[in-house]
């Protein structure tokens, strides 16, 4: 079946992938960086990333960050907003780039990125526990609910295909046979009664298995949304920030705590958990967890303007010990490369990517 | 063939209560309009119990001249009532001087209705409460307001030639909305006047 | 009270002929020439067939935005259309598709069929069905003519806030949406209140309780569900725009709002509204499977409890839409069972259709063949509403295309296909004439075929991770191959429209002669000419059974005595269908298209100015009272 084929083709498997593919640590600075960034100059974050898309040079690098960024990359109308300074950097951003491009990791990252290193979307590709069991759930609803249509449709087609040969009789205003019927009638109710109550039954269990864990997870990350893209803060002594990417122990629960600093979002990574809303005024908590090491992709799933498009977040799943190793380097204070404004933080990207 | 097994020439051309359209149709609305207000309470009730500012926010409000309006508004179905029998007894002058009657207590209740708003302690654009206030005040000005614009035009009507005959029955059928005036504003008052008082 | 006795001259039906019978109720009954009396007129036949046409046109304009979001998802990364106006698209479809089209079209059949069906002459308030048809053509070329001079709401067919409010789109596009909404509801709430009381008031005598055609009883219940559903986004709009015209708090969480409140109004009425353009689909079915299996649907009763069952619980699942906002779970539980629950009744109308079909001898015309693909399609549509309303399923599907398909498969499935079937079934009533058979048959073929493929790989996509409302996705997700299908599917089932319209436009001139009753079906509105004459009836049926046609009782009873020379008909008791009033039905009068005009320029001119109202207001007033004014003709008793 065509599903399943296309299924397949991006059933993208997390060991396929680098462990820590290079770019991971060049990456996350480089959000962390953006971050500071976007926090001042929010909007015109945006109105930059779109020139490294224009280059044809870059673009395998570029696509990179296109797909982790919340930009977008055919808006060109928002350049005008650029000033010329800005442009200059980033064609000298490009530059460093092209250079780059030509190296072996480079290669290596950009066919990771095209053999589905973009990381796993899917419900029907459960990493964690509870999108396991909401993936048996829906298999299960389903060969229910296949069973029952099945058994309606052939229903109606016995119906027509039995036809009392006898056409031309004039019109009754009465039911022919009766009795059969009204049989059939209360099987018919009882059994759906039945099959609706025992789905609903486990609907309810599921419910309770997901939602109803007691104890606080030993890691909580606060997860702030923003049109178009997501802050990341872990809490707690040596607290940092990245944006668009949560790193979590595999193997273990998180919370994580949403809220939202403008419009409604929805935090949804398909192959780890069911989503839930960012909503004004209110924190909403989802616990999620990863069995295996692995890049899990997911994106904002309530519409929350006119770039929802291109909110996506990664879910990056370590090794326990390489995600405190992480966590400590992050804690570190950072050296001072403000100055170098936005622009910069793409090239300390690249140039970290090299190193 | 039409064979007659029915001869209607007998019936009346007009009767009144439920047994017309137009009372079913007033009723519709009754039950529309009243959803209306059972929302916006619910809305009310709802911020009132989730929002952590709405306690600080709901600040009470004047007791008196909502007291007048309340008084004036239950105290006008006596009159309201007596206009109803005398449209069903179809006494032309009775109904006149009772629709006069309804016409002045209708606009006292508008210029009452006015005062409330001049005297409220908050502005529509203050809270989500004040929001509230006006909304569900406003919502039912209205309904005031038009139905005493409807009595106006019946009792100009009731003075001219056409105080005849189906006027009886919309002059009942009037009073039958002023009714759904005076109920749907019993419970917003108690909501507006005293809840935040408890 | 004034008896037959104080008025011996005027004329009765019992004293004239046939033709001449005939002639002066059609003078009576009719429509003046020229365009004040275009605009004037009272005539349900003819505003059910401006409703009509109105709500097909708006399906046309939604389906071509439709088409051009299906060509820009057709393609990973694809720039044929942007993100801006690619928002603007699904807003604007999704709008037309549920208030312009969805809404209207039920309401179309139930003005010009529920009369007829009933055996009346005119629906109950004529002017005020005038006036709603008005309001709702003023309220569609308002949100058009907008879209078409760039304002154009672009924050979903849901308009969540805070997204909608001033802060985060500060164009006028929801305004102009907002507007609309109250334009169309104020439009429904008058068409269902008209339908109640033709249906509770105006039923020929005879047509007790248990007489009323399910399609009736089906329209009953939707004018019921509008009364109780529609008032809720009213005031949920009208909350919004003021919270963007006059800076109300409503929504604004920091100051004791909530943009959860809007939610909840919304979907208060949002769920219901999937019921009130569901329920003309089950009324055409209904009608279709009776007539073409030769049988009166079986089990009357339990359809009739289904129908009353599903208005209720349709109030009681609202919150299956909010199941991923965080709220308590034990509330979101409830939900859980109200939403299954309903599936019941459903389950029950299915089930007594098909076995009217296994008891009757099917006759296999186009009607009936796109009501075997509702069927199919909807039962498909309707099991994945199950899966919604499991809380933990719907934590994963939720604003996914999975959703995108499960609705399209319940609303084209449950609604569009039995409707076509209707528009061939009833055309020939309406014009006289029969659609083409042949053609019929080819367009059930692209639309079925099509539908399914541009449908079914959404549930996938879904599934795989692909949320709604995505101008565009990137290449490596994989997502491609599906969307790629998915739009071959919509153009397909995009011309099988055309296809129609062809159908339509050819039989109209050169459709076969049809005669009164051509499908032999058993309804009341097959017992008058094709087209109906203005009266509807020469003179009025009184039923002795359910089955006025079928019962082959070629000594019609009818009834005898209304006036001829004015607009008389019956009004009986609710429950037993006694003759209890001779009413006047009010004649053509140009003041609800006046009144529907002030409204809404009081209406758009409060876009941008709240004194628009003020000064709107006392307009407004006065056509009322010259439409109110009673006529000197009148007063004769």
């Amino acid at each position: 079946m065509k599903f399943w084929s296309v299924h397949k083709m991006q059933n993208f498997e997390a060991g396929d992938c680098p462990g820590h593919p290079p770019w991971h640590s060049g990456r996350v600075d480089a959000a962390k960086q953006k971050n500071a960034a976007n926090k001042k100059e929010g909007e015109k974050r945006r109105d930059v990333e779109p020139w490294l898309a224009q280059d044809p040079g870059v673009a395998s690098e570029t696509h990179r960050f296109a797909s982790l960024a919340p930009d977008e990359h055919n808006n060109i109308e928002r350049h005008h907003t650029v000033p010329h300074a800005l442009l200059h950097l980033l064609s000298h951003a490009a530059e460093r780039a092209r250079t780059l491009s030509a190296g072996p990791i480079s290669i290596a990252v950009g066919s990771a990125a095209l053999s589905g290193c973009a990381g796993v979307q899917s419900a029907l590709d459960p990493r964690g526990e509870q999108a396991h069991t909401l993936a048996v759930l829906f298999w299960t609803f389903t060969a229910v609910l296949a069973l029952v249509w099945f058994l309606t449709m052939a229903g109606l087609i016995f119906a027509l295909a039995h036809r009392r040969n006898r056409r031309g009789e004039p019109a009754q205003p009465r039911a022919a046979v009766k009795r059969p019927m009204l049989i059939a009638f209360c099987v018919m109710l009882a059994s759906s009664t039945i099959i609706l109550s025992g789905l609903a039954v486990l609907s309810f269990g599921a419910q309770k298995a997901i939602f109803g864990s007691g104890a606080g997870a030993a890691l909580t990350i606060s997860v702030i949304g923003h049109q178009w893209w997501w802050q990341v803060r872990y809490e707690g002594d040596g607290g940092f920030e990245t944006a668009n990417e949560i790193r979590i122990p595999a193997g273990s629960p998180v919370d994580i705590k949403l809220t939202t600093a403008d419009v409604i979002h929805s935090f949804w990574i398909p192959s780890l958990a069911g989503k839930l809303d960012l909503i004004p005024g209110k924190s909403n908590e989802l616990r999620i967890q990863a069995s295996k090491p692995g890049v899990y992709r997911g994106q904002c799933a309530e519409f929350c303007g006119q770039q929802h498009a291109h909110m996506a977040i990664f879910v990056v799943a370590l090794e326990p010990r390489e995600f405190e190793r992480w966590r400590a380097g992050q804690a570190a204070p950072v050296k001072p490369t403000a100055h170098l404004g936005r622009q910069g933080v793409f090239t300390l990207a690249l140039l970290e990517n090299a190193q | 063939m039409a064979r007659s097994v029915i001869d209607v020439s007998g019936l009346p051309t007009y009767a009144f209560g439920s047994r017309v359209t137009p009372w079913w149709g007033t009723f519709s609305f009754c039950l529309l309009e009243g959803t209306g207000f059972a929302l916006g309470i619910g809305g009310y009730l709802y911020l009132a119990v989730t929002n952590s500012h709405w306690a600080k926010d709901a600040v009470p409000l004047n007791l008196v001249w909502s007291a007048v309006f309340t008084i004036v508004l239950v105290a006008s179905t006596i009159p309201n009532f007596l206009i109803k029998r005398a449209a069903m007894r179809e006494n032309l002058r009775s109904v006149r001087v009772l629709l006069l009657a309804m016409s002045s207590v209708g606009l006292v209740l508008v210029v009452l209705r006015i005062m409330e708003f001049s005297v409220l302690p908050v502005r529509w654009s203050d809270n989500a409460y004040g929001s509230f206030v006006w909304l569900l005040l406003g919502l039912h000005g209205v309904h005031v307001l038009t139905d005493v614009a409807d009595t106006l035009v019946l009792t100009v009507l009731m003075f001219t030639r056409h105080g005849t005959g189906k006027r009886f029955s919309d002059a009942e059928d009037n009073a039958f909305y002023w009714y759904f005036v005076v109920l749907s504003w019993l419970p917003l008052y108690a909501l507006l006047y005293w809840l935040p008082r408890l | 009270m004034s008896l037959a006795s104080e008025e011996p001259h005027a004329t009765r039906d019992s004293d004239l002929g046939d033709e001449e019978l005939r002639a002066r109720l059609r003078k009576t009954w009719g429509t003046n020439g020229g365009l004040i009396g275009f605009l004037s007129t009272v005539d349900h036949k003819v505003i059910g067939i401006r409703y009509a046409v109105t709500s097909f046109a708006f399906l046309l304009a939604g389906g071509v935005l439709a088409l051009i979001m299906r060509l820009q998802l057709a393609r990973p990364d694809n720039h044929l259309v942007g993100a801006e106006l690619y928002n603007q698209l699904f807003t604007m479809h999704g709008t037309t598709m549920m208030f312009l089209f969805g809404v209207p079209v039920g309401e179309a059949f139930a003005i010009y069929l529920v009369p007829l069906m009933v055996g009346t002459r005119n629906i109950a308030f004529p002017r005020l069905n005038a006036f709603s048809y008005y309001v709702y053509l003023f309220g569609g070329l308002m949100l058009w003519g907008g879209f078409a001079f760039s304002i154009r709401p672009d924050v979903g067919w849901f308009s969540y806030v805070p997204l909608a409010n001033l802060d985060f789109t500060p164009g006028k596009g929801p305004d102009y949406w907002a507007q609309m909404i109250t334009f169309t509801e104020v439009a429904a709430l008058a068409v269902s209140v008209e339908i109640v009381v033709t249906v509770l008031k105006q039923r020929a005598p005879g047509m007790t309780l248990d007489r009323i055609p399910l399609f009736v009883w089906t329209m009953l219940v939707h004018s019921f569900i509008i009364i109780f559903a529609m008032p809720a986004v009213m005031l949920a709009s009208s909350m919004l725009i003021m919270d963007r015209l006059v800076t109300t708090q409503f929504f604004n969480a920091d100051a004791g709002g909530d943009p959860l409140l809007w939610q909840h109004l919304f979907w208060f009425f949002g769920h219901p509204e999937v019921y009130i353009i569901f329920l003309p689909g089950t009324a055409f079915v209904s009608a279709i499977v009776a007539t073409f299996s030769r049988r009166p649907v079986f089990g009357y009763l339990p359809m009739v409890l289904s129908l009353i069952a599903i208005g209720f619980l349709s109030f009681g699942l609202w919150v299956h839409h909010m199941f991923v906002t965080g709220l308590p779970q034990v509330g979101a539980a409830f939900f859980t069972a109200s939403s299954m629950a309903i599936a019941i009744p459903n389950g029950v109308q299915i089930f007594c259709w098909i076995a009217t079909l296994w008891d009757g001898k099917p006759v296999l015309k186009t009607p009936l063949i796109f009501v075997l693909g509702f069927f199919f399609i909807f039962v498909t549509g309707g099991l994945s509403g199950v899966m919604l309303a499991s809380v933990p399923i719907d934590t994963q599907v939720h604003d996914t295309y999975f959703v995108v398909a499960h609705f399209h498969y319940v609303l084209i499935g449950g609604t569009l296909f039995p409707l076509v079937g209707a528009v061939y079934y009833w055309f020939p009533k309406l014009t006289g004439r029969l659609m083409d058979e042949r053609l019929g048959k080819w367009q059930f073929a692209l639309a079925f075929i099509g539908f399914n493929i541009a449908f079914f790989p959404m549930h996938m996509l879904g599934l795989l991770g692909m949320p709604r409302r995505v101008y565009t996705y990137p290449a490596e997700i994989g997502w491609g191959g599906l969307n790629l299908l998915a739009s071959a599917g919509a153009l397909l089932f995009f011309a099988s429209f055309l296809l129609m319209a062809y159908n339509l436009l050819v039989s109209a001139r050169k459709g076969a002669l049809a005669g009164d009753n051509p499908w032999d079906a058993d309804t009341l509105e097959w017992a008058t000419t094709s087209p109906p004459q203005p009266q509807n009836f020469d003179r009025i049926p009184c039923l002795t059974s359910g089955s006025p046609l079928w019962s082959r009782d070629d000594d019609q009873p009818v009834v005898s005595g209304l006036k001829v020379d004015e607009r008389e008909l019956v009004v009986t008791s609710i429950t037993e269908a006694r003759p209890d009033i001779r009413e006047e039905s009010p004649a053509p009068s140009i003041w609800p298209f006046v009144a529907a005009l002030a409204t809404a320029a009081a209406f758009i001119g409060s876009i941008y100015t709240p004194w628009a109202i003020t000064w709107g207001s006392p307009v407004v007033a006065l056509a009322l009272v010259a439409w109110f004014w009673p006529k000197t003709s009148e007063e004769n008793a």
